[in-house]
This record gives structure tokens, C-alpha cells and sequence, in this order.
């Protein structure tokens, strides 16, 4: 495309070429438009609210009536809200390796054997993925109340886990198809048994692949709100806690104050993950888009 | 190829294995044996069994039937972790997330040797194929050649007592695929280590091997040095896939006492032939097998008898191909046939140009006739 700027020796450019040269600034111009409309209506509001969290004024709008972090200070004495803080990061770090192990296994099932039923069975441990959380909340509900199991966090963390290690499956499986099975095959030939070779090479390879699931699985049980609303009984995560607090119009600018501040934590260590990721996949030579979007 | 008692145990025994995928049969009741220190080469079109039976010896088939001995031991029901053979993969299979020296130290290391013993086994394998440089990058840093020498080493590491090599060089280019196969075969000497070698590139198997099995239709057609396989061969399609030939539809004529055998070529001239395939006896035609290399041009007919051997044709086509040029001729009754010839100046040779092509009788052979043998 740089091509087609004129030198400034060259004759003066044929009309044509400034006809284009209008349609691709006007295609640029819909591009930026765009990106800037779709990103304000994505995270504009959640911007809108961490502000609004500095906001003295108990109703979340303007005017603006100066800062403060008096909400702040009243989130801290909260006792409620750090409970059921603690049991969300208590459920996702139980699901979070439940799902790896189950995903793990399931996609080597799935990618590496050949068995009767093995498209339906691929089919059914993905069906989660494309059912409504509403959907599965419910049916779980129903589920724990027909066998007669207390609700619970743990009931909570079942569900999570249905939920959420269909996701691995499909991360794992995509990265196990693409993997050379002659590299399989040479780690046995060169005198390592199955286990020694998930060991020294396929686990390794899928580093990357596993850590990026672990990171969607450890924050689609964080915040799921749906499924553990269903299935928590009394007990309160996080976001129940914060639906259950919006019903008092007082303690808005409390949770409000409390949920910017966790996203902002969650922000932080995800990304940092992520950057850690990329930068040992670097060393290696690999790229971290290639191991997640597995093109 | 077994009247003579070996003293040693062969490096690998195949007895009448087979290998049948539900009805297709991959390998037909194949035997072979391959001696230590020997390089020995598997060749054959794509889909004649030749890689189905280097999987088998390295223990990713299990064979349907027959036995394989691997230093005289029965082996065909190990699984490959406790096979004595090493494998290198034409896509080299090196593991992506290890460097250089990790994974030539893979084998060692899976056989618990003493970290010194592997150190300084990683490095003699690594010395070999003059890779001890580059031990510490990562096989993406590395170029096709190289990490074809890396796939070598991490194989010879083990002491194995056959390498199994699956076309290594097939993903080479033609210049540097020439350099590896002198460089294979110097390494192999001084390693001492028994090479089975799978290609479908005849040259690249003369080149290399000590002997040959040409496997077609998965059997062994033939079996023996280059000079026998590329001088006499015993089939049609040995004749046919090793080198170029002119085969040529005879009637046999005589077959005198002294196991000497005359055909009527077509024109109605005789010729004695050098040597008579199994395949060919007892059958009142045959084919001639005659390298277009050993066909001289001539435009006077060339006296006959036991030194020469001629027919009179017509140039049909001149093709330079660099250092040779094929001329395409047309003989009496339709025969077509080729002559190849490295001389400079070929200017004279015009189609339509009548002449006469004639060859030592001693240097052709008889094969079995079209449409009979091979099933």
C-alpha cells in the first residue's frame, strides 16, 4: 500500500490515484469510528462506575460533588462482602484445577483415540459451552433438591466445574491436534513409557495452553453470578453478594466502591499472568496468540 | 542369501512378517536379514510396505504374523520404549521445547545412565554430526540440514542396534540432500551401527547402501548389492523403478546348453543375451532389459555377432538434460526406445535421422514378459 505514495520526483499522479487515496481515508474514518463507538458502549459504563466510586454524593450520577474515599473506608468494615469475597476465591481455587485435570483428560480422550460414540461423547462434554448459565443454574437447582443434597459452596463448585472445564477441553484439544504425533511416537522410541512422555513432552508443550485456561476458568468462577445464584442455598459469593446489597439503595456506592476495586485487583493479575505467559512463550520462540486462538 | 553359516548374529532378522489393515495386506511375508555394520535400504514406490515395516521394527505395528529378531532375540511384541532400535522421522520429530543437547539427551536419560555418562555421550553424538556447536539452541533456531543432524544424533546416542531412518532427507532440497547422503554414509562407517533405510529415491539408495530390498505390492522383488540390483535385475519393475531402461518385448530363441540365451528382437535380428532372470525361464517370451546408457548410435550397421547386438531405428526426439542427452528412437514393429549419451556435439543427430543402435549383448538381461509375475 506504501507503494502507491508518490515520489516526490515522480510526475504528478494520475486522478485515479487520488480517488483511491479519498476512499481509503474514508474507510479509516469508519474503521476508527467504529472501534471508538463499540469500545465506549463495552467499557464505558464500567468506567462511568469506578469513577462514580470517588463520587461523595450517595446517588450514583451527577453532578459530581468532589472526591472521597469514604466508600472505601466503609467497603473495608463490610464483614459480609469479604466472606463471601473469600468464598468466591475459595470455590475457583478448588474449580480451577478440578477443571484442568477433567479437561486434560478429556481432551486427550477426544484427540488421541479413536472409540465408538466418540463424536457424541466430544459433543456432550461441550454441550455446556452453548447451554444458558440460567439453564444450567436451574436445572442444577432442581438436580441437587431431587437427590437431596444441601446447598451449598460446594454445590456451587460443582456446577462451576461443569461449567467451566468444557472450555479447557476445547483449549486442550485444539493445541493436542496440532501437535506432530511423531513427537509422541519418539519420545517412546526413545525409551520413555507413556507416563514419562506426558511427563517430559506433552505436558510441557501444553504449558502454555493450560495456563491460559487456567486463567478463564479461575474468572468465569469468580464471577459467575447465574449458576452459584441457583445453587448456593444460603451462602453468598461475591457477585451475590453484590445483587443481594443493590436491593439497598444506600449500600450502592459501598458495593460500587467494592467492585471497582476487585476488578481492578483482577485486572492487575490477569494481566500479569498473561504477561508472564507471553514472555516465557517468547523464549521459547512461540507466540501467545497462537496458543490460545489456535489458528 | 542364508546357505553360508554367519558367525555373528544379525544386527536384525525378518521372518516372513506380514502385516495385514482388515483386507488390505500392507507387507507380504517379508524376510531379510540385515548384518551388523551394515547399511541397509528399503526402496519402493509410495504404498509398497516399506515404511509399514520400519514401523513394525521400530514397534509401532504390531505385525499379523511372522517374527522379528533384533540381535537374535524375538522382538515384534515389545512396545518401542523396549525395542533396541532407534527411529528418525522424516519430519524429524525433534521436541520443540528443548534445546539441542536436551534432546539428544532424551534416550540417556530415559535409561538412567550417570549424568557424566550422558554428558559425554550427548557430546560424541553431537561431535558426529558436528552439531556440539549449536547444543544449546532451540531446534526453531536451527535449519532443515541441521536439525536433520539432530535427529541423527539423538538416534546414534543410544548405541542402537539398528537406526531406523523413514526417508530423512525427503524434506531437503536436492543440493543439500546430496551433501547429507555423503555425510549419512561417512557417519554410519565410523559408527558401526546397523542403518535400515527407507526411500522411494533409487539413486539416493545406490548412493548409500551396502544392500538393497526393492519392495513392490508389499514384497521384497529384490534383494542384493547396488551393482547386482542396478546390473541384473530380476523383475520387470526392478528394471523398470531402479535407474532408466529400454524394455524391450522379445521372443527367446535358442537357450543352448551352456546356459546362453538367444532372443529374436524385434526386425527379426538375434541377440544373445547376458544374463536370464528366474523370472523369465521356461517362457517363450521375454523382456530385454537394456540401460540407455550402454545404446551407442551408429549410422553404418555394425557387423553382428557375439561383441554386438543391433537394431535399426529412426530419432524420434533429442532431449538435453545437462550433462547427458537423451535421444528418444523408434525401432522396427513400433519399439520405442532411449539412448543416452554425454557427448558434446549432437548436433547431427536431426529427427528422422535413420541409424542404427547397437550394445554388448553381455550388458542385457531377461526379465519376465509384460502381463505375467507380479499379481
Amino acid at each position: 500500500m506504501r507503494a502507491m505514495k508518490p515520489e516526490r520526483t515522480s510526475p504528478p499522479a494520475p486522478r485515479i490515484y487520488w480517488t483511491l487515496a479519498r476512499r481509503r481515508r474514508t474507510a479509516t474514518a469508519v474503521r476508527v469510528t467504529f472501534l471508538a463507538v463499540m469500545a465506549l458502549l463495552l467499557f464505558g459504563p464500567i468506567v462511568v462506575l469506578a469513577v462514580f466510586s470517588f463520587n461523595r454524593s450517595i446517588v450514583i450520577g451527577f453532578p459530581f460533588r468532589g472526591g472521597t474515599l469514604e466508600w472505601y473506608r466503609a467497603a473495608l468494615g463490610e464483614t459480609a462482602a469479604w466472606d463471601s469475597l473469600r468464598a468466591s476465591l475459595q470455590i475457583a481455587l478448588v474449580v480451577t484445577p478440578m477443571c484442568l485435570l477433567l479437561g486434560l483428560l478429556s481432551a486427550f480422550a477426544l484427540s488421541r483415540f479413536r472409540f465408538r460414540l466418540r463424536g457424541v461423547t466430544g459433543s456432550f462434554i461441550l454441550l455446556p459451552l452453548v447451554i444458558p448459565w440460567l439453564l444450567i443454574g436451574v436445572s442444577g437447582l432442581i438436580f441437587f433438591s431431587l437427590v437431596d443434597v444441601r446447598l451449598s459452596l460446594w454445590t456451587v463448585g460443582v456446577m462451576h466445574v461443569v461449567i467451566a472445564f468444557p472450555l479447557v477441553t476445547a483449549l486442550l484439544s485444539a493445541q493436542l491436534v496440532r501437535l506432530d504425533p511423531h513427537i509422541h511416537e519418539a519420545s517412546l522410541d526413545l525409551g520413555a513409557g507413556e507416563i514419562e512422555t506426558l511427563r517430559h513432552v506433552i505436558i510441557p508443550l501444553l504449558l502454555p495452553t493450560i495456563g491460559a485456561s487456567a486463567v478463564f476458568v479461575f474468572s468465569w468462577s469468580f464471577n459467575n453470578f447465574i449458576v452459584s445464584f441457583f445453587t448456593a442455598g444460603f451462602d453468598n459469593t461475591f457477585p451475590i453478594w453484590v445483587f443481594s446489597s443493590l436491593r439497598r439503595a444506600r449500600d450502592l456506592p459501598v458495593v460500587n466502591a467494592l467492585a471497582t476495586l476487585i476488578s481492578f485487583v483482577q485486572i492487575v493479575v490477569i494481566v500479569g499472568v498473561w504477561q508472564l505467559l507471553k514472555v516465557r512463550l517468547e523464549r521459547r520462540g512461540q507466540d501467545i496468540r497462537d496458543v490460545v486462538a489456535g489458528a | 542369501m542364508n546357505q553360508s553359516p554367519s558367525e555373528t548374529t544379525p544386527a536384525l532378522e525378518l521372518v516372513e512378517l506380514s502385516k495385514h489393515f482388515g483386507n488390505v495386506v500392507a507387507v507380504d511375508r517379508i524376510s531379510l536379514r540385515v548384518e551388523q555394520g551394515e547399511f541397509f535400504s528399503l526402496l519402493g514406490p509410495s504404498g509398497c510396505g516399506k515404511s509399514t515395516t520400519l514401523r513394525m521394527i521400530a514397534g509401532f505395528e504390531e505385525p499379523t504374523s511372522g517374527r522379528l529378531l533384533l540381535d537374535g532375540q524375538e522382538g515384534s511384541r515389545l512396545p518401542p520404549f523396549k525395542r533396541n532400535t532407534n527411529l528418525v522421522f522424516q519430519s524429524y520429530a525433534l521436541f520443540p521445547h528443548m534445546t539441542v543437547r536436551d534432546n539428544v539427551a532424551y534416550g540417556p536419560r530415559r535409561a538412567r545412565l550417570s549424568r557424566t555418562e550422558v554428558a559425554s555421550r550427548v557430546e560424541d553424538a553431537l561431535r558426529t554430526v558436528r552439531m556440539w556447536e549449536y547444543a544449546d539452541r532451540l531446534p526453531k533456531a536451527l535449519s532443515g540440514g541441521q536439525r536433520q543432524r539432530v535427529a541423527l544424533a539423538r538416534g546414534l546416542v543410544n548405541h542402537p542396534a539398528v537406526l531406523l531412518l523413514d526417508e530423512p532427507l525427503g524434506a531437503l532440497d536436492l543440493k543439500l540432500r546430496r551433501e547429507m547422503q555423503i555425510e549419512l554414509k561417512e557417519i554410519q562407517r565410523r559408527v558401526g551401527i546397523s542403518f535400515v533405510y527407507v526411500t522411494h529415491d533409487q539413486e539416493e539408495a545406490l548412493t548409500l547402501s551396502d544392500r538393497i530390498a526393492v519392495m513392490n505390492g508389499g514384497r521384497v522383488e529384490q534383494l542384493g548389492t547396488p551393482e547386482e540390483i542396478y546390473n541384473r535385475p530380476t523383475t520387470r519393475f526392478c528394471a523398470d523403478f531402479i535407474g532408466e531402461a529400454n524394455l524391450i518385448e522379445v521372443r527367446v530363441g535358442d537357450r543352448s546348453g551352456d546356459g546362453r540365451v538367444s532372443v529374436v528382437l524385434p526386425g527379426g535380428g538375434t541377440a544373445l543375451v547376458g544374463s536370464v532372470s528366474p523370472s523369465s525361464a521356461d517362457s517363450a517370451t521375454a523382456t530385454l532389459v537394456l540401460r540407455p546408457s550402454r545404446v551407442a548410435l551408429d549410422d553404418k550397421e555394425p557387423p553382428h555377432g557375439a561383441e554386438r547386438a543391433a537394431i535399426p531405428v529412426e530419432v524420434r526426439r533429442v532431449i538435453f538434460q545437462g550433462s547427458v542427452v537423451r535421444v528418444d528412437l523408434e525401432g522396427p514393429e513400433g519399439v520405442s526406445l532411449s539412448a543416452s549419451t554425454s557427448e558434446a556435439d549432437t548436433s547431427d543427430l536431426r529427427v528422422g535421422r535413420r541409424m542404427w543402435a547397437h550394445w554388448a549383448p553381455g550388458e542385457t538381461h531377461l526379465v519376465e514378459p509384460t502381463k505375467s509375475g507380479t499379481p
